[in-house]
Order: C-alpha cells, then structure tokens, then sequence
C-alpha cells in the first residue's frame, strides 16, 4: 500500500530519524573511538588534555605553540595557575569545551606519553604473535616438578605409571625407581627413609645445632643447599669439599661428625632420584590458546545447543501433553542471569560433584574446564533456541504433513524433505545468535573462573580484551584485539547468513 | 498569593541545595559494607550539611574506577590500594594533593611512604594489613605444636599435621592473587636474606640494574612447592571463601592470607581461635616478619567542584576524630594508621600482628610497588601457571624481567 507522502515523512521523523540518532551516538561513535583508541598505546587512565602539569613545561610544550590568541584565551579559561604548587591544573571541562581544549592540543601536536597514536603497532604485534604466547594456539611441556623441591611424598598411579615410568627408557632406572616408590592404595608412596625433611633434620636436631647453637642456621642452611645442588648434578668431589669444608668451619662431636656424614650422603643420592623424577614426568601438551580456546568454544556451542534445541522442539512440537509445562521449564535457565548461573554451577561443582563422583577435581582441572563451561552454556542457551525451533515448527502447515502422512511417508523423510526445508529461517536466526553469542561471550567464564582462567587455558576473547585493557593497563591494544574480535564476528556472521538464506525456501 | 508560594519553595530549595553537599564515595572493600554504612552516618551526624553515599564495586575495581576517570565521572571521595594505585592516579592528575593538610600529620609516619609519589602525599593511609599464617590454635594445641618461627620448624609443623590427617593449608588456588602475594611475600623475604631492602630492590628493577631472579629462586620455588604440596587436594577449585570456610570449620590447621579473611572466618565459626604468625621462609627466625603495609587509602578527586572537595576534605579530617576511629576498628574490623588510635576493639590476631611488627617490623608489600603488568599478570598469573605446571620457575622469572621492561619503556 502506497502511503501519502506527508505520512511517509512523519513516520520517518517520528520513529526512524530518533533510531539513526541513537544509533550513530551509541554505536557509530563509540565504534569510531574504539578503532581510533587501537591505533594509540593508551594506558587506560591517562587525559588526553592533562590535568595537571609543572608550569615550565606548560609554557613550553603547549603555550608557546599555540598561536591563535582566541585559543589562548580559552586555554586561560580552562587552566589556572596554582602558584603555591608552581602548577598548572586544568579545571573539570565537559561538553564542547572539552573537544575544543582537545582540538587545541591535537592542533599543536601534543600528545601524553601514554596516549600516544603508534599506528599500526598493536595490529602488528598481534599478528606477528608478540603479544603473551598464551593468546595463540600452542605447543608447552608441562612440568609436574621441580627438582629443587622434595621429592613428593605420594604421586597417583596415573602419573607416575603414565607419564614418569613410560618416559623411563632402561630397566636399570624403572627399578632405582622403584627403590623409592612403591605402590599402595592406588598411589605410589615415597618410601619414609627417603623423606627429606627427616634426612635434614638428622642434621638440623644434632645438639650442636639446635639446641647449644654453636653452628649458626645460615651455615647449616648453605651446607644443605651445596650438598643437594652436588646431588643434582651427581658430583661426588663437590660434596667430598661441601661436608669437609662444613665440617672444618663448625666444632661437632665425634657422633655429629658421623652423622653429618652419613645424612648428607644419604641427601646427596636423592639428587639422582630427583633428576630423573624431574626430566621424566613431563608431558607435552597442546594448549588452545585465547584464539583457540574462543573457536572450540564457538564450535562446540553452536553445535550442540542447536542439536539438543532442535530435538527438545521436535520433542515437543509431537503434541505431549504437558507442552507448555515443559517448554517454560526448558526456558527457565535463560531467564536467570549468566552470574546466577555461574554461581549455581560453582556450586554444583564444588559442593555436589565431588560427593557424588568422589573425583574432586572440576573447573581446576584443565582438562575438563573447557568443557564444563561449554556444558554451563548450551545448558543456558539450549532453552532460548528451543523456543526459537518451536515457533519455526508451528508456522509448519499441518495439512502439507498429514498429506504426506496419509500418502504413506514415514516420519524421518517428512522431517527431512518438509519440516527441514521450512524451519531454515529458524536455522538461520538460531546459528546466528549462538555463533555470535559464542564468540563475544564473556560472563560466564568470568564469573565461573575469573583470570585464574589462564591457569586453565578457558580464557576467551572477550575476557582476555578486558584482562589487557584494565589489569594490565594496555587499553590501545585491548581496543585492537576488540576490533579484530569484530571483524571476525561480522565475517563469520555474514558467510553464516548468507549461506543459510540461499537455503531458504518459500512455501 | 502564588507568587509568593513560588519563591517561598524556590527560596527553600536553594537554601537547601547551597548547604548541603552531596558527595559519593567509590570503594572496593567488600567486607567492611556495613560499617563503612555506620562511618558516613555518623560523619553525616556531626556534619548536617554533607551527605555521602556509597559506591561499592568489589571485583576489578580498578576497571571501573579507571573508566570512570577517563569519562570525568569520578566519585568525590576515592579508596584505593596503597602504592601504585595510588601513584597511578596521581600522576596522571585525578588526585588532590595532601600533603599540606592537618590530618596527614596525624597519621603514623612509617605509613606515609605507601601514599607519597613526587615527595608528595596524595591519599590518607587508613589501615595497616599484614599477610602471614592466620592458624588455628585448638588444633596447634591439640597435637602440641608450637607457633613455627623458621621455615624448617613450619616444614616438621606441616609433617606432623599431615600425620594426624589435618590439611595444614587450607587451599586457594581458584583464584590467582593470593599465590600473587604469596610469591612476592617470599620473594621479599629472600631478599631480606641477601639483604636488599624491598624497596631498593624496585628501583634497582626500574633502572634495569636487577633481575627478579636476585633472590635464591630454587629456594622460591621450592617454597611454593611446599606450599602447594601442605594444601587440600582439590585446591584447584578453592576460592576465597572456600578457603576461609575450610579454615573455620577446623578441618584445615592454616592458611596464609591477610586478615581481612579472618573476618570471614570468625563469621562462619564464631568460637574459632586462631592466632597470627608471620610466614617464616627463612631458617634464621629473625629475618621472618609479617609482610605487612598500608592497605587501603582514600583520596579526593581533583575532578570535584572546590566546594566538594572541601567537604571532602572535611571528611577525611573528621576520620582522625576518636569517634570515627572507633567505629573504624570495631565495625570496619580493621586497624587504624592514626597516630595514638585506640584499637582496643580489635580481635586477638590483629593484636599478634600489632605486637609482632612493633617488636620486629615487617616487610612492605612489594607487589604495591611493582609496575601493575607485573604483579597483575606477571606474578599472579605466573605463579598461578607455575602451580600448574605450565610454566617452570625461569619462565616465570623471565616473564617478570621482560615485563618489567617492557613497562619502563612507555
């Protein structure tokens, strides 16, 4: 129907020209301060004018450059000279006089240290992979201990059979191993004479020591540290000089004299114990990565809250009973916030999971988290989606399908060659939403796990953009990677949309 | 008739509008909600004219109080960190200088360092908070064991617990900045071995004279090995208040946390009785002292209007009064930096960690002095990967010394 022009015009003003406003002021703006702020190292904090500055520098770094005497004479309207400071301090500006007072100092080339333009700088150290190698997809050793620390009093049989034992190449170092672990109770337990702490203390509770302290704890502390760096590195002639240097300097009884020996022998063949336990139980190990950690995220989510969205509405759609009931239930978790949400699982995690499972490790174990926290959102989303099927099933005409049904289809080629072909625009709507969903998504990790997140290897995108620009003050290239995120969403979106609306058919 | 009702009410409201000053205070410190609550209305009682309300963002505050600096939005009166949060906002100008006002010099001198950036002060130190072993006495008693005062006593501590089935550490590995202030703690106290003072450590740091590796690291990192090996098995998924109920509920023998957890300790156990050691890492028992500083802060912000900033200030001087002092330490559970304040309300541990700094010192809270890269990812971050086993001890030494430099450089 073709409206009259006057109509067309007032509906414009009305409703269309106040949506362009908002939009430009709430999207197209800050958007363009956003690619403005990635081609700056901003710290976050600093005023693009300054607040307060030393009046030396002052007068030479910005009122000597200025040359219009009207900006000047703002420039003496918004900065007053605190003389007992020998400052200059700017007073609040807001509005017009702000852009005016940042026109000014643009116009005379001032820039603060921190608020610099670098160009493509924070681009080009993301993509030439400068920026923390956690960011990328990448290869690690993961290292299980340290051979300066004692030797673990217990080590599960999973690690010491899988990932020490196997490494071991000779039967020679599985059975000097075995001389220090033995199995028991489904974990190997460092044999008691081995413990350290007791092997020390045969040195440490000799009287000389702790109780007439004639031997100052430094020197004991240095004689324990040479002998053990001697075990380390197997040489016998460093702890021959370490226990007659320590032995000369310090007066002991014949009985110390003995026992200093013996135990210092005895933590010296640790060392070799330790140097195996240290080179051996290590694995490596492939990590996600922020990038790869945000695309098996998105994956996984995409697919399977669709799938189970999809199943639930079919589920449904078949004319149960108590449809409605269940559709609210399935709903109900989308109603509740992401934090809510988070805290529920921590809960379920923490408190209930272990108790059930007797496993006790969950969200801090690295190789379950990323998948937990796909789980926590296709348990959120699924519902939502849900929906979005089962309104694109009721649009399905019902007498095409009984149509089919009385010509003798089964159920799965009326699914396939009549629902399917229908419910594509829900597809599309469906795959959008989860696909950018995932990728921006944020929340739930943040509340599930905060920056420990790292630890894990679950940190996505968005959370590491915040991580940047405000724990570690590198707003320029937070912005950067916020840019990229939007590049990638819109293209991964737009082939997305595309795609699905070539599939689209009319009925 | 009307006419005159018009002014009467407009007379009425501008009367009202140029007396009282509205202010808003911005902070972090979750815990002391109420008392905070108690310390502004009784500010406002002795002050008619000013009212202040309460802004709370407990998590990330910086994030928020940063963005709301670079939007002119900041809140009249501003809690911060000691140290660098501090240093940060006043160089770049959002403070109001200090230094020359009455109620600065009531504050205890060995405060003042942790607000003085440029030889000025530019924030009123409030309370001194110590990091160290807040563990339970029943449980030492029980299994007669005594405070430990060396490393090697707290290794024979942590043996014998074990022996007995108690955890000796309740764990806190879900979240990364208690390992953060654990790493710094012991690093600070290796360096108190090799006697370099913390703070010349930094310099030396910010002039590219030094590595964070300085320090004896097998000794740092076997530490925390030990640490984390004395901790619940599922650690992992510990948080801050998981570590503070498993404490309370006796079922752990310590934890190395500041006081403030404390608190939420003696809420979830009231008949809890626990003491207050520092973290000996050292075998030589007096280089052991609590690390302990200036926690938190509050400044004004220079974006305020003069009016405000007076009533500000007329606020932070009001909080040397006895009385604000006393509702400070009895509501707030938290010491007070004035000089001759009564803290009489405070619970024991306060009183040990009191005791033990007047008799030995302690050791200022490195990590505030750190470059906020450095601390923020660099050691909580790094740490926390250490305990994880993803990254080795030298990485996280190197990774402290690259972005260390790489903060100087801006």
């Amino acid at each position: 129907m073709v409206q009259p022009r006057i109509k067309v015009v007032s509906y414009f003003a009305v409703f269309v020209l106040p949506a362009l406003l908002l939009y430009a002021v709430f999207f197209l703006y800050p958007f363009a301060q956003g690619i403005r702020i990635s081609f700056t190292n901003w710290d976050g904090l600093t005023p693009r004018t300054p607040i307060s500055m030393p009046k030396a520098e002052f007068e030479s770094r910005i009122l000597a450059r200025v040359d219009s005497a009207s900006d000047r004479a703002f420039l003496a309207t918004t900065y007053r000279l605190d003389a007992a400071d020998n400052r200059y301090k700017r007073l609040y500006v807001t509005g017009i006089a702000r852009y005016k007072l940042q026109r000014i100092l643009r116009h005379i080339g001032y820039e603060p240290d921190n608020y610099r333009v670098v160009g493509f700088a924070n681009y080009a150290q993301i993509f030439s992979g400068r920026v923390e190698q956690r960011f990328y997809p990448h290869m690690f050793t993961k290292t299980s201990y340290n051979a300066d620390s004692d030797l673990p009093a217990r080590i599960s049989r999973d690690d010491y059979e899988k990932r020490f034992l196997k490494n071991l190449t000779g039967a020679a170092d599985r059975d000097f191993a075995s001389r220090f672990y033995t199995l028991k109770d489904d974990s190997y337990v460092l044999q008691p004479r081995y413990e350290e702490l007791g092997l020390e203390d045969r040195i440490w509770l000799l009287p000389e020591i702790d109780a007439e302290k004639t031997v100052p704890s430094e020197a004991v502390d240095a004689f324990i540290s040479s002998v053990k760096s001697a075990g380390l590195s197997k040489n016998s002639a460093a702890l021959e000089e370490a226990v007659t240097a320590f032995l000369r300097d310090n007066r002991f009884t014949a009985a110390g004299v003995a026992e200093v020996r013996g135990a210092s022998q005895e933590i010296f063949a640790l060392g070799e114990m330790k140097q195996m336990l240290a080179t051996n139980w290590v694995q490596r190990k492939f990590e996600m990565g922020v990038v790869g950690f945000t695309l098996f995220f998105t994956f996984w989510n995409v697919i399977l809250s669709n799938l189970i969205a999809f199943f639930l509405a079919l589920a449904l759609d078949s004319g149960i009973k108590s449809q409605k009931a269940l559709r609210s239930i399935f709903f109900l978790p989308n109603v509740l916030s992401m934090i809510i949400v988070a805290l529920v699982w921590s809960f379920v995690f923490y408190n209930l999971l272990p108790k059930l499972t007797g496993i006790e490790l969950w969200m801090g174990d690295p190789a379950k988290a990323p998948w937990l926290i796909v789980m926590v959102q296709v348990w959120q989303q699924a519902g939502y989606l849900m929906v979005i099927y089962l309104a694109g099933m009721s649009t399905v005409p019902t007498d095409v399908l009984e149509a089919a049904s009385i010509d003798g289809t089964r159920f799965w080629t009326r699914l396939r060659h009549i629902t399917l072909p229908l419910l594509v625009p829900a597809f599309t709507i469906c795959l959008f939403l989860s696909l950018s969903n995932s990728l921006k998504s944020f929340d739930l990790v943040y509340a599930l796990q905060g920056p420990s997140g790292y630890a894990t290897g679950t940190v996505p995108f968005v959370m590491d953009i915040f991580f940047d620009a405000f724990a570690k003050k590198q707003a320029g290239l937070g912005t950067a990677k916020a840019i990229i995120l939007f590049l990638l969403i819109a293209l991964v979106t737009g082939v997305q949309l595309s795609i699905s609306k070539r599939r689209e058919v009319q009925l | 008739m009307k006419r005159f009702l018009v002014f009467v009410i407009l007379a009425v409201c501008l009367t009202g509008s140029l007396g009282a000053q509205q202010l808003e205070m911005y902070y972090y410190k979750q815990e002391i909600q109420a008392g905070l609550k108690n310390l502004t209305d009784a500010f406002t009682k002795a002050n008619p004219g000013i009212t202040i309300s309460l802004l709370i963002v407990p998590n990330d505050a910086d994030a928020t109080m940063s963005a709301r600096a670079a939007a002119g939005t900041l809140s009249e009166i501003l809690q911060m960190q000691s140290y660098s949060r501090v240093f940060e906002y006043a160089e770049k100008g959002y403070l109001v200088d200090l230094s020359k006002t009455a109620v600065l010099g009531k504050v205890i001198d060995s405060a003042k360092p942790a607000v003085t950036w440029d030889g000025k002060q530019w924030a009123l130190p409030m309370d001194f908070a110590g990091i160290g072993i807040v563990y339970n006495k029943d449980i030492f008693a029980k299994y007669k064991l005594q405070p430990p005062t060396t490393y090697r006593e707290l290794e024979r501590v942590a043996k014998t617990l074990r022996d007995k089935g108690v955890t000796p550490f309740a764990g806190l590995l879900k979240e990364n900045w208690s390992i953060g202030h654990f790493i710094t703690l012991v690093h600070t106290t290796l360096l108190a071995e090799k006697k370099i003072a913390a703070p010349k450590f930094v310099a030396d740091m910010n002039a590219g004279e030094t590595s964070f590796g300085v320090v004896d690291t097998s000794r740092l990192f076997s530490i925390i090995d030990f640490y984390k090996a004395n901790m619940d098995d599922n650690a992992q998924e510990m948080a801050y208040s998981e570590q503070a109920a498993a404490f309370a509920s006796g079922k752990d023998a310590m934890m190395v946390q500041g006081l403030w957890s404390y608190g939420a300790a003696i809420d979830a156990n009231p008949k809890l009785n626990a003491g207050f050691i520092p973290f000996p890492v050292s075998n030589t028992a007096s280089i052991n002292k609590f690390y302990a500083d200036v926690d938190s802060t509050f400044g004004i912000s220079s974006q305020a209007t003069p009016e405000k900033q007076a009533a500000a200030q007329k606020f932070l001087t009001w909080l040397a009064t006895p009385a604000a002092v006393k509702i400070w330490t009895r509501d707030c559970k938290l010491t007070s930096d004035f000089k001759g304040a009564d803290q009489s309300s405070l619970k024991p541990p306060f009183g040990d960690l009191m005791k033990n700094v007047g008799k030995n010192g302690a050791y200022p809270w490195a990590f505030s002095m750190y470059p906020t890269n450095v601390f923020e990812d660099g050691a909580k971050n790094g740490a926390l990967a250490y305990v994880f086993g993803k990254k080795t001890g030298a990485d996280v030494i190197a990774d402290m010394d690259r972005m260390w430099a790489e903060s100087l450089k801006k």
